[in-house]
């Protein structure tokens, strides 16, 4: 059974006020909602489930929990953060993990977390990465929350993070927000429990998010960096 | 399951490993002079080669070579490898005359397995039209590459479904790896992806309402690839079609990645990014591949 303490560490770290940064992201949804002219009609659960069956399960998750398996090798680490540099296709997400992750490893070296400091001066050096999965996966790993945990952890902050973004481009009101959220949780539940291997590569299918992405780098203001 | 032409099923069939030895096309190419010869060839059923033809004159270098199937497209258990060995200043167009058929694979996957190693200063462009996945298709295809990185490599993949039955049944599974590395073996690309023909087919399909999927990797040399702004105008030509283009990591090249709406226009962009690619490599633009 899992002890109270880690529970609410999980509570912690799951936080949206918890400083990670990802708020600057929206993975395409506002470059996507914004081209609706060329890309067709956009629909928020459509984007939502898309994100988390064809790229959150089969690409972040794997990532996370082969991070977390790593056990705080920091080298093995940084390997696994050079195979994830290399399967991630589209620049401005390639760009934008590197930075949410390092604004991660920021935030933990701050308070404290075990290992945080280290793989962040690796990461200064040139050494390492520090894409935001690998990140999470070691440093939820350090904190002693279970790798089932890190994973639904994971799966709930992008889902929360792309209705979140929803909300802050005036797309959906809160309420109805929370209605995907409520929708997609248990898709997130089913999908995260299959099996990762032990070099299991990181697979996925957007391409109308990534082409949306490509586009929306000529277009003007925007709010979100991806 | 093995079906027979009256209908009745049996239990399926045993794979051999002979057979798998012998689905293979096997390629390595030589410079001779201004030319660009096969050295040597292996090539068995379901493969077939005639010869390569020199469509350019102006690009003497530039052999063409149509993969052909005399089986009519990829059946179950279907065990494909390909080999392409691209010698140091060589250049080559491997492609395919129509669209390749991937039959109901009745739970039984096929499975074609490239690799391909490009020495210094060579040129290949491996663009075969798309693959059409049949009802109960069931297809992995792997791709393995090793670059020198003075040398330019394109390759692309189209792929869509077709339920020529209207039965309502779709694709069951088809998955794609790509792995590019340096003649060091290091790591500079992975691609994969892995869609099944329910979701692809389902209101949450994440290609929206478009129905053919290509990608394309332009890889090694970036003074010898297309400028960016070449392949944003000719995107920007294409209609029914969107196009996304990205730089790839570790400086590997460019990725393109094209939804259209018709066979047509996958054919237009695909033609068109390939007459691109050998008119920054070569300087000079290439004729129209008959098909």
């Amino acid at each position: 059974m899992i002890s109270r303490d880690k529970i609410l560490r999980t509570f912690q770290h799951a936080d949206s006020q918890f400083p990670s940064g990802a708020f600057a992201f929206s993975q395409g949804l506002e470059a996507f909602s914004q081209q609706q002219d060329r890309l067709g009609k956009f629909d928020l659960w459509n984007f939502l489930y898309a994100q988390i069956v064809h790229r959150w399960a089969s690409s972040e998750r794997i990532a996370i929990i082969r991070a977390h398996r790593l056990n705080s090798d920091l080298d093995a680490l940084a390997d696994l953060d050079a195979e994830v540099e290399a399967s991630t296709i589209s620049e401005p997400l390639r760009v934008g993990s590197r930075r949410n992750g390092m604004g991660l490893l920021t935030t933990h070296e701050r308070i404290g977390t075990p290992y945080a400091k280290a793989y962040r001066g690796m990461v200064r050096d040139g050494k390492a990465l520090g894409h935001v999965a690998v990140v999470q996966g070691f440093l939820w790993n350090a904190l002693e929350i279970e790798e089932d945990g890190a994973v639904l952890m994971s799966g709930y902050q992008s889902a929360a993070s792309l209705t979140t973004a929803a909300v802050r481009l005036g797309l959906v009101g809160a309420i109805d927000a929370q209605a995907y959220l409520t929708k997609i949780l248990p898709v997130i539940a089913q999908v995260s429990c299959s099996p990762v291997s032990e070099n299991e590569p990181l697979r996925a299918f957007i391409p109308l998010s990534e082409i949306a992405i490509s586009l929306h780098g000529a277009t003007g203001q925007r709010l979100f960096s991806n | 399951m093995n079906v027979y032409w009256n209908g009745k099923s049996g239990p399926p069939v045993e794979q051999s490993v002979e057979r798998d030895r012998r689905a293979c096309f096997d390629l390595s190419f030589c410079r001779h002079g201004d030319r660009t010869i096969l050295e040597r060839q292996y090539v068995a059923y379901p493969f077939h080669l005639t010869r390569p033809f020199t469509l350019d004159p102006h690009i003497p270098a530039l052999a063409t070579i149509y993969q052909q199937s005399s089986s009519g497209g990829v059946y179950r258990s279907d065990q494909l490898t390909c080999q392409i060995k691209m010698g140091a200043r060589t250049a080559a167009h491997i492609t395919t005359q129509a669209a390749t058929l991937v039959h109901d694979c009745y739970g039984q996957p096929a499975k074609q397995s490239t690799q391909i190693v490009i020495e210094e200063d060579a040129f290949l462009g491996l663009v075969p039209e798309a693959l059409v996945l049949f009802p109960g298709a069931e297809y992995t295809t792997t791709l393995d590459i090793t670059l020198h990185a003075t040398s330019v490599l394109m390759v692309g993949e189209s792929f869509t479904e077709h339920d020529f039955t209207t039965n309502l049944r779709t694709f069951e599974k088809y998955r794609s790896d790509t792995v590019v590395r340096d003649p060091t073996g290091r790591l500079l690309v992975r691609e994969g992806f892995e869609i099944r023909g329910e979701d692809f087919a389902s209101a949450t399909t994440p290609i929206g309402h478009f129905t053919i999927v290509s990608n394309f990797l332009l890889l090694g040399n970036r003074a010898r690839l297309p400028a960016n702004d070449t392949i944003k105008n000719i995107a920007a030509r294409g209609t029914d079609c969107v196009v996304g283009l990205s730089e790839l990591p570790n400086h590997a090249g460019l990725s393109i990645k094209v939804l259209a709406s018709s066979a047509a226009v996958t054919r237009t962009v695909t033609d068109d990014l390939f007459s691109a690619v050998v008119q920054s490599a070569f300087g000079k633009i290439p004729q129209k591949r008959r098909k």
